[in-house]
């Protein structure tokens, strides 16, 4: 992806279109919006309003060298705003989950794009065992209620309950393991 | 030791599936602030949580795409009206674009969208997908989207309508206090700021003109008014060429025309000032066709006939006697 960057930034500040820019960056943007803020409709606000602030800013893009940076710290920058915002609004409430969420958006941190971390989950998905692969992509890849996999699968719901969470434990573990390894990848 | 570092991440666990009491966030939150060791794993552990929990979600990128797109035209974006880059910006709008022209949404918000042009010609599809062409320095205000019942544009300069017809919705052109309102049809309105006239020019179709909404003028094909900005009716013609849109068709017919016509003609096809410096050159007329002809050609072809120089000097044509 990086070596396209330079016929991205092109493409963006002639602003012709941002569509190769959704298609290439909007979900791995979300997902990054996600670890602030753990909700679909959340995160894909911040993302848009994101995008409406790199269009307005468009003419300037030239002076990034790395799109991938700006586009994740255009991002951070709208999230900033809503917890900005959400301050305002729960000021009295919450207090200790608003400071906790503070604390991760503290400074900007470009160590581990979610571009790169979904490429190291795929590939711990990949060395799962098979059943485990194939419940959890049937519930993550094709969205299958767990009542419907195990009936697929001729597992009970139980079953599916608990190779999700054994997978998920799993991979958590995993990815753990590779982040100084990507750390030092990045940049 | 062990039980407590299992509680954490029992916490961090229900702080990432926002699944936490207060009561227990203060008690990570007191744990977090410790050390920055502690800031760190809270940080990482939160980010892994949440990585793998959002693979459980989808975001459609195509319908964001789309949305995007939808809210550029629609949303108060900075009037960068004389932005030197306005050439870029020229090439997003989502109307389509002859030449380089300039979309902008308006300062305010909810005012709508202004359509500019420059120093060329532009072409601009709007919502009811009427095409409208702007002349140079023309702008034109509209709503984000049309009303139910009316479609209203101001305008300031020149431009030409192509209205799709709509009886439910009439389309109604506000040049200052001149309303020219139509239901589907093609003409051109050109408001003239320096001796405060509108002039329109009706190419199909009929077409009201009038004061505010005071007794309209209904003109019909081929029929030309000029009205001033009080309302008083200055001429009514009937026009026998579509010389009056050669800056958008770039075509021109000459016959015996006086240089000086010629000249504002040319003007308003090549977006250069045409400027007669002799003044024996007034009495000179000029008969043939321009259809689309670079700028060079013209000048050749004048020059020779007319055994004049053309001297291209900036953005100005200078028209002089041979010596």
């Amino acid at each position: 992806m990086k070596e396209n960057n330079t016929i991205k930034l092109l493409a963006v500040t002639n602003g012709q279109d941002f569509a190769e820019l959704y298609e290439c960056y909007f979900e791995p943007l979300c997902r990054y919006a996600y670890r602030f803020f753990p909700n679909k409709d959340d995160a894909y606000e911040i993302v848009q309003d994101a995008m409406l602030k790199i269009y307005e800013k468009r003419d300037s893009l030239h002076k990034i060298d790395s799109l991938e940076r700006y586009l994740f710290r255009m991002v951070y920058n709208s999230c900033i705003n809503r917890l900005e915002h959400i301050k305002v609004e729960k000021k009295y409430t919450d207090y200790a989950q608003i400071e906790l969420l503070e604390i991760q958006l503290e400074s900007f941190d470009d160590t581990y794009y979610p571009t790169e971390m979904e490429k190291a989950l795929n590939e711990e998905i990949d060395s799962l065992p098979p059943q485990a692969k194939k419940v959890l992509n049937m519930r993550f890849v094709d969205g299958l209620k767990y009542s419907k996999i195990a009936e697929v699968l001729g597992i009970s719901v139980r079953t599916v309950e608990s190779h999700l969470q054994n997978s998920i434990k799993k991979l958590r573990e995993k990815l753990e393991k590779r982040l100084p390894e990507m750390g030092k990848n990045s940049n | 030791m062990e039980q407590g570092k299992e509680h954490i991440d029992d916490l961090i666990a229900r702080y990432s599936a926002q699944a936490i009491t207060p009561e227990e966030s203060e008690e990570l939150l007191l744990w977090a602030k410790e050390s920055e060791h502690n800031k760190m794993y809270f940080k990482q552990q939160v980010m892994l949580h949440r990585q793998v929990a959002s693979q459980n979600v989808s975001f459609d990128s195509a319908k964001a795409h789309s949305q995007f797109d939808k809210s550029i035209q629609q949303t108060q974006t900075k009037v960068r009206r004389f932005s030197r880059t306005w050439l870029a910006a020229a090439s997003i709008a989502l109307a389509a674009i002859l030449g380089g022209g300039v979309w902008y949404a308006s300062q305010q918000p909810k005012v709508g969208i202004q359509l500019a042009s420059k120093s060329e010609v532009s072409e601009f599809v709007l919502d009811d997908s009427s095409v409208v062409t702007l002349s140079r320095n023309t702008v034109i205000d509209k709503p984000q989207t049309f009303e139910k019942k009316a479609r209203e544009v101001e305008l300031s300069g020149k431009a030409f309508f192509k209205v799709t017809r709509d009886a439910n919705r009439p389309f109604t052109v506000k040049a200052g206090n001149i309303y020219i309102k139509v239901l589907g049809t093609q003409f051109e309105v050109a408001s003239n700021t320096f001796d405060s006239t509108v002039t329109v020019t009706v190419a199909s179709g009929k077409v009201s003109v009038g004061y505010l909404t005071d007794k309209p003028s209904i003109l019909t094909e081929n029929q030309q008014i000029i009205i001033t900005q009080q309302g008083k009716v200055l001429s009514r013609t009937v026009i026998s060429n579509s010389n009056y849109l050669a800056w958008k068709t770039h075509i021109v017919v000459f016959d015996n025309t006086p240089m000086e016509e010629v000249a504002l003609q040319l003007s308003d096809i090549y977006g250069k000032h045409f400027a007669i410096k002799d003044a024996k050159i007034f009495d000179k007329h000029f008969t043939s066709k321009i259809d689309n002809q670079s700028l060079s050609d013209v000048k050749f072809i004048l020059s020779n006939a007319l055994d004049i120089a053309l001297e291209e000097r900036g953005d100005s044509i200078i028209i002089k006697g041979r010596p």
